[in-house]
């Protein structure tokens, strides 16, 4: 069977069947020609060491107890030229590229590929190969993590190579064959002409190295990580729908500047040997005091402070020697300390803490004891706006609400179909929406729980509705961060009760959102009054504004049939409410704890027919009476208008109970208070006693 | 005189016998007359004869009449009961119902099931002596990234994808974000409080991120942060070993691995031995036995310093969990999206 190398999952390359190179005998199994065990390896941010092979190496070995053997860096400089006499670098800005290192290698063929250990290698690690000296230098990259460049020096005008920033409005075509226009925070490498690479991303067409190439520049440099990752956003550089090169992915991650060198001299090493050729004497090297390997300390102390745990200077040392840390460690009576030179492939070491973490993990966190904090703990927080969050939502659900969570940012229509008032500046907008459906901060829940409401209409929910959700609504304020504002809002539409064997139905309506009200704000020991109100997308006669101590707190009221209309809701009668969080929370607050004594006094029930205007509010008519001297309760039994009540008048009927907590009252007290009390109520109400 | 004696006993024995045969309380009112009536009862009329009895003889006989008239008495009072019983007994029977038929429901509403996650969570750190705490969700680049030593250009940023408020202040630089974790709470908190400190924060998290089955574009998350003078790894190590043994069984195993935050050092991600296949591997461990629940970490010295604390005397540790995750593997929910998608079917079941 001949397959190709995407059928055997070696790569993603499907042209042909797979030929081995001439090295492979036959008869040997293909694990046993290849040689290599795959490893994947999640290399996070701070480590662009494991997205090298002596990375991962040393890692594997500290954790398996092995030493790495490092590649061969050595080669015979045969040409009499020095490198330092051939002017082939000016690097004129040392801030974005502080070390730039390179060699020369003369006479080299470069037109058979590279070898077949090689390309097996590249493809195992899934980098395509090219050429032999592109795939040396993706080789050394991925044995040092350090990205490379090679040019034709023939190719480049003077034979010298110019780090600078490119000049705005110039343009490279690089090695994919696109062209970009470059602006002055661009770093680029150019010759005299113009720009042959940009620096530390993609080399350009105009110098790169082919078959005929014979006069190699190698480059090994460190670039500024802000520089490339900004000009890969910039150009929305990207190579088969991945985001920026190989070379800039690991550039991002800030390489060490001790790196470069030891890359150079490795690719040179390769390319004599491979491509043959004379290396020129030397190596150029812009920043060579950067060869000079910082340490950091790590005292018993510090170790103890920030694990709880010692692991004794032998083992310490030894897990950062294993590491490819070289350690000095000295005494000072029970202190202890161990010096640590950073191995030139790592750059994440800087503080003490650092080396805590790399001798932690590689000996294993389980072997820290698990203790629970021994301190003082902090006084406990006076929350009251989270404690009324919680009861309102408990509340809230004991009465047969589903609470929902929806997404805060919203469409712009959602927020203008349902709004009342439009706050006075315009909802935040977010710069880059995920999609028009979430581009604002909303500044009301209402469109939100109207869209819930609809969709589960959709998905044939048609029995009833009863839903609601405390979340924050976002008020811009002009050159400030938003108020958040805790808001509630609840929806309750369709069937009263379920449908069933036992049950009559009837249509939920602006009473069972008011019933709910009333419930929570009874639990919270307020007595709210409902006044009518005139809200934009509610019905008006059927709105009332929900205020506590004349402080207007919320809204309920129908939803108009021009907004059910708008969401596409086809429950004819849906109620909403909305109230701010804020003033229950404050109300919480001044909730007295006082009560009032039991009576132990028998109380006298009374009936009292009214009869008054139809457009009188019952609700001031009960206030009146259950705020009178000696009334214990008032209840509203019946309202009633038509045959034998006048026109433009109703009749209500009450049951008051009157008890005093002091005495027994007589019949005679409560006819006499009982004629006090109508004349009260013509007088603030016009309300007269109903003769039969 | 023996004859009396006699008939007393037949009386009683033939009464006692008619009572059982009773069912009605009309019956028994008629057996009471007919035995006890103060005309023609059967037990009157033979006291009738007791005048006639010789002295010495009318003691023992009234003794025996008295004994059987209570005799009497209790009988009927017994089978009075009885009688009263069936008929209650037939009543009750007669109102039989089909206990199967479905109840009248008071409905009860749910909790969102993130609320819950939430709720559960939050109770067992307030339980170890945790605040919790609330913060913007419109925050400012610096303590959402900069103050957690992620300055701008960083690679880090990479992990957290940010939706940005289209704002410029006056510099022209956009200074607005939604936040992407709640982590700036932890700079907030330190800023505004003193050690000893214990906070926990759940909060709305937001991403720029195409939404699959493991991601969303909202999100909670719930922060934790301890600082105080001597807190240690090992102390993360132990509070979070409860946390877990609280949420999801005193058997759990719990791991600590390598995992890289900027604000934190070392940074670790904890994981338990999967719940479902106990560690053996499954689907919902993928296979490992291992199931990753949070991330966490010593608060870094930098971080520290930048809101004054003097990093050689205070140390912390903090972590970070997404509660909808926890939810996902309690109730094995295989898509996040169903989360904040509202659908009741799916809201109603938790």
């Amino acid at each position: 069977m001949v397959c190709s190398e995407r059928e055997l999952q070696i790569s993603d390359d499907h042209e042909g069947i797979l030929v081995l190179p001439s090295d492979a005998s036959a008869g040997i199994s293909m694990d046993e020609y290849l040689g290599d065990t795959t490893l994947e390896v999640e290399a996070t941010p701070n480590r662009p060491d494991w997205l090298s092979m002596i990375g991962v190496a040393w890692e594997v070995a500290a954790i398996i107890g092995k030493t790495v053997n490092m590649p061969n860096t050595t080669y015979k400089e045969n040409s009499k030229l020095n490198i330092k006499e051939m002017d082939v670098v000016d690097v004129i800005d040392a801030n974005l590229a502080p070390r730039y290192t390179t060699s020369v290698v003369q006479e080299i063929s470069a037109d058979s590929p590279s070898p077949g250990w090689m390309q097996l290698r590249l493809k195992s690690a899934g980098v395509r190969p090219i050429s032999s000296v592109v795939d040396i230098t993706n080789y050394v990259m991925l044995e040092y993590g350090q990205p490379l460049h090679a040019f034709d020096l023939a190719k480049l005008n003077e034979g010298k190579v110019i780090v600078r920033p490119a000049k705005s409005g110039e343009v490279i075509e690089t090695l994919d064959g696109k062209s970009y226009e470059l602006s002055s925070a661009d770093l680029i490498i150019a010759d005299t002409k113009g720009p042959v690479g940009l620096a530390g991303v993609m080399g350009g067409q105009r110098s790169e190295v082919d078959n005929t190439t014979k006069e190699i520049l190698l480059e090994s440099a460190t670039f500024h990580f802000a520089s490339i990752r900004r000009t890969v956003q910039r150009h929305r550089l990207e190579v088969a729908g991945k985001r920026g090169t190989e070379a800039s992915l690991r550039f991002e991650k800030s390489l060490p500047i001790t790196l470069p060198m030891e890359a150079l001299k490795r690719a040179t090493k390769l390319i004599v040997d491979i491509c043959g050729g004379n290396a020129v004497l030397g190596t150029m090297d812009t920043n060579p005091n950067s060869d000079n390997l910082s340490s950091v300390t790590l005292t018993s102390s510090k170790l103890k402070s920030v694990l709880g745990l010692d692991y004794g200077k032998d083992q310490v040392s030894d897990t950062l020697k294993s590491l490819g840390f070289k350690t000095t460690t000295s005494q000072n009576g029970n202190e202890y300390s161990v010096r640590a030179e950073i191995p030139f492939w790592r750059a994440d070491i800087r503080i003490p803490e650092d080396l805590v973490e790399e001798v932690a993990r590689i000996i294993g966190y389980d072997s820290i004891p698990s203790t629970l904090p021994s301190g003082n703990l902090p006084e406990a927080l006076d929350d009251q706006t989270r404690i009324t969050k919680d009861s309102v939502k408990n509340i809230l659900v004991s009465l047969g609400l589903q609470e929902t969570i929806s997404y805060p940012l919203v469409s712009i229509e959602t927020i203008q179909k349902s709004i009342n008032i439009p706050t006075e500046q315009e909802p935040m907008r977010v710069w880059n929406r995920i999609s028009p459906d979430q581009e604002f901060l909303r500044t009301t829940l209402r469109g939100s729980l109207l869209n819930i409401f609809a969709r589960n209409e959709k998905v044939g929910r048609n029995d009833s509705i009863k839903i609601f959700e405390l979340s924050k609504i976002y008020i811009p304020v002009k050159d400030e961060t938003p108020k958040e504002q805790e808001t509630l809002l609840g929806l309750i539409g369709g069937e009263q009760s379920d449908r069933g064997w036992s049950s009559e139905s009837r249509e939920m309506d602006f009473f069972d959102g008011k019933g709910i009200i009333e419930s929570l704000l009874d639990s919270l020991s307020a007595k709210p009054s409902f006044t009518p109100k005139i809200d934009r997308v509610l019905t008006s006669g059927r709105t009332a504004s929900i205020s506590i101590d004349g402080q207007e707190i919320g809204v309920i009221g129908e939803v108009h049939p021009a907004t059910l209309d708008a969401f596409e809701i086809k429950t004819k009668r849906v109620t909403l409410f909305e109230i701010n969080v804020e003033s229950l929370t404050n109300l919480r607050k001044s909730e007295s704890l006082s009560w009032n004594p039991i009576s132990r006094f028998p109380s006298l029930v009374r009936q009292l027919d009214l009869i008054t205007d139809i457009s009188t509010p019952s609700g001031a008519v009960n206030d009146i009476i259950v705020n009178f001297p000696s009334v214990a309760k008032s209840t509203l039994l019946d309202i009633y208008s038509g045959s034998q009540i006048p026109e433009g008048r109703k009749s209500l009927s009450f049951e008051v109970v009157w008890q005093s907590p002091s005495r027994t009252l007589t019949d005679k007290e409560v006819e006499i208070a009982l004629s006090q009390l109508l004349n009260l109520l013509d007088e603030k109400t016009g309300s007269k006693l109903r003769l039969e | 005189m023996t004859s009396i004696k006699e008939q007393l006993i037949s009386l009683e024995k033939h009464a006692m016998s008619d009572l059982k045969q009773i069912e009605t309380e009309q019956g028994l009112d008629e057996w009471r007359i007919n035995y006890q009536g103060r005309r023609n009862g059967q037990l009157p009329k033979l006291l009738e004869e007791l005048p006639k009895l010789p002295i010495e003889d009318r003691r023992e006989v009234g003794i025996a009449a008295n004994k059987l008239r209570d005799t009497l008495e209790i009988g009927y009072n017994e089978r009075l009961q009885e009688i009263k019983n069936s008929e209650l007994q037939e009543k009750l029977l007669e109102e039989t119902i089909d206990v199967s038929l479905p109840g009248r429901k008071q409905t009860l509403g749910k909790l969102h099931p993130t609320t819950q996650t939430i709720r559960e969570i939050s109770s067992i750190f307030v339980n170890l002596g945790y605040q919790i705490v609330d913060g913007p969700e419109v925050e400012s680049d610096y303590y959402n990234f900069e103050a957690l030593n992620i300055p701008p250009d960083h690679p880090a940023r990479d992990q957290w994808d940010t939706l940005w408020l289209d704002y410029n202040n006056e510099e022209g630089i956009r200074p607005l974000l939604l936040r992407t974790h709640t982590s700036p709470m932890q700079i907030r908190t330190m800023e505004n409080q003193e050690p000893p400190i214990r906070v926990i924060v759940p909060g709305r998290c937001y991403r720029h991120e195409a939404t699959d089955t493991t991601h969303e574009s909202m999100f909670f998350q719930i922060e934790g942060l301890a600082v105080d003078k001597g807190i240690t790894f090992a102390d993360l190590k132990g509070t979070l070993y409860t946390f877990a043994r609280k949420l999801f069984g005193a058997e759990r195993k719990i791991r600590f691995r390598c995992d890289f935050f900027p604000f934190v050092e070392p940074g670790v991600d904890m994981s338990i031995d999967c719940f479902s296949c106990d560690g053996i591997g499954c689907r919902v461990c993928s296979n490992t036995g291992w199931i990753e629940i949070m991330g966490a970490g010593m608060v870094h010295p930098d971080v520290l310093k930048r809101v004054g604390y003097d990093p050689d005397v205070y140390t912390g540790f903090a972590f970070g969990m997404g509660p909808e995750r926890i939810s996902m593997l309690k109730h094995g929910i295989d898509d996040i999206r169903h989360f904040y998608t509202n659908d009741l079917r799916f809201l109603e079941q938790f």
